[in-house]
Order: C-alpha cells, then structure tokens, then sequence
C-alpha cells in the first residue's frame, strides 16, 4: 500500500505559475497536511537520485506543473511511476481571471490568494487519495 | 576626431543562469531568488536562464537552448544536481557555484526555512547574486579576450 502523497512542483523559474505551483506545495505539505505528505527536490529526479526514485514509487504523487511542458510530470514519469494527480497552475489563473500575480517571484496579494487556492486543491485531492481530511 | 566603436554585426554575448531550484532545502530558494536578481538587475541583457528539469524531458530545442553559451550553474547544496544534469550536455562550458560554498567561504547562515525567505536571507540572496555577477562578467571578459 502507498503511503504519504509526495507533492512536486516544477521547479520553473521563467513564470510566476511555477512560483504558485511552489509556494501551494509547501502550504500544502507543511501547513495544511503534514502529517501526510512529503516534498522533495525535483532536480534530484533529473540526475536519478535513487532514492528520490525510491520515494515517488512508493507514495502517491501530485505533481503541479507551470506550463505546457510538464516538467514535473515528465520526470516522475520517466521511472515509470504514473502521477496520480497531474495539475496545471495556468488552469487555475484561467478559472480566477480576476486575479493578476505580480510578478516571478514575488506574487502580490493577488498571487498569494493563488496560492491559497491551489493548496486548498492540493489538499483535497491528498484527502480523496488517503481517505480521510485534516 | 573620435572613433567610434560600434559592435558591428556582433551579438551580444550572453550567460545562461541556470539555478538548482531544490525545494527541499532553503538554498533551493536562494537559487532562485539570486538568478532572477542577477536576470533583472544586476546583468540584465547579458544573462538567459532555463528551468533546469528541461535538460531531461524538454525537446531538443529546449535542451540545447544554452548549449553553445557558457552556462554558470547554481546549486543550493553539495549533491550539486544542476552541475551534474549540465555536464551530461555534450559541448557545454559549465562554470558551477555552489550556495552553500560561498555562504560558508563568508561565515554566513540561513534561516533554513524554504518557504519564506527571512531579511536576512534576502541579503544573502544578495551576496550570492554579486558572486554569480562577478562570474558572468569574468566568463565574458574571457571570450572578449578569445575573440580578440
């Protein structure tokens, strides 16, 4: 049986979606449901870490992903592990288009509702997979 | 009369960035943070950077967008997955740096929250920012040197 929900964002650095998709993971993992989940390095799954490798086979995995490339996706993907729970951040702006982030890295109150947002999603889908909330 | 020097039909030459992003650990983040600084302010129009997970799932084009550029890697911690993911790129000159390194060299600590950078944090972000700068500008005065 899997046991926690390893949540990965995608690491991107050229759009403020890869900073939402980042700052949702944490709030998910350390504020909303730690007892749950687990965050590693994505990079470490570039370079085949084995035991990152280790770790995304044995967990569920929700990964959040900034743009159409799917780099977080992809790279769970090449060890053979389907994400259980793939979401693109850019679905999210286009559901809350009154909702402007500010810039990359430094989102603005508007991008930290954002934020807010995906990790209440994160949240729930962490809840469907292990069955129970909180 | 004065001569001018116009780079005529030259393009500029640019160094790709490219940071570790680790979201484990509060280095990741200062990676981040100093690239963009270094990107908007420090060396704008003289710096690219790439998410660094393309160099394994992105098209060719994506993969070889700094091939042939010298690329400065900026990793948080000595696992150094950046450097390692770069070097397997055939043909590309890597310069890496490394966050824990040059925190070290200067007696400096994280808060080691990743999530939330602290102000003081920020300023690391600063002094890590000025080292990748230094290197940009010293991997381009080598290739001006090359050129000439």
């Amino acid at each position: 049986m899997l046991q926690k929900v390893m949540i990965l964002p995608c690491s991107g650095i050229g759009k403020p979606t890869g900073e939402i998709g980042r700052q949702a993971a944490y709030r998910a993992v350390r504020q909303l449901r730690p007892d749950k989940t687990g965050i590693t390095c994505l990079a470490r799954l570039v370079i085949d870490d084995p035991e990152t490798i280790d770790l995304i086979r044995a967990n569920y995995v929700i990964t959040l992903d900034g743009c159409p490339d799917d780099c977080a996706r992809k790279n769970v993907e090449r060890f053979g592990k389907m994400v259980d729970c793939p979401i693109h951040v850019a679905d999210l702006l286009e559901q809350h288009p009154d909702l402007h982030p500010l810039g990359i890295l430094n989102l603005g109150e508007d991008g930290l509702k954002l934020v807010e947002l995906m990790a209440d999603h994160v949240a729930a889908r962490v809840d469907e997979f292990t069955g129970e909330e909180g | 009369m004065t001569a001018l020097n116009i780079n005529m039909g030259k393009k500029p030459v640019r160094v790709a960035i490219v940071p570790c992003n680790g979201e484990e650990l509060c280095e990741g983040t200062v990676t981040r943070f100093a690239t963009r600084k270094v990107l908007e302010e420090l060396r704008p129009g003289q710096t690219v950077t790439m998410c660094m997970p393309l160099f394994t799932v992105g098209d060719e084009k994506q993969r070889t967008f700094t091939h042939r550029i010298a690329t400065v890697t900026l990793d948080g911690c000595d696992k150094k997955c950046c450097t390692t993911s770069a070097a397997q790129q055939q043909g590309r000159p890597i310069h890496p740096l490394v966050v824990s390194e040059i925190l070290a060299r200067q007696g400096a600590k994280l808060s080691g929250d990743p999530q939330h950078l602290s102000a003081a944090d920020h300023k690391l972000v600063d002094l890590v920012a000025e080292e990748v700068a230094a290197k940009v500008d010293s991997i381009i005065a080598e290739i001006h040197q090359k050129e000439n």
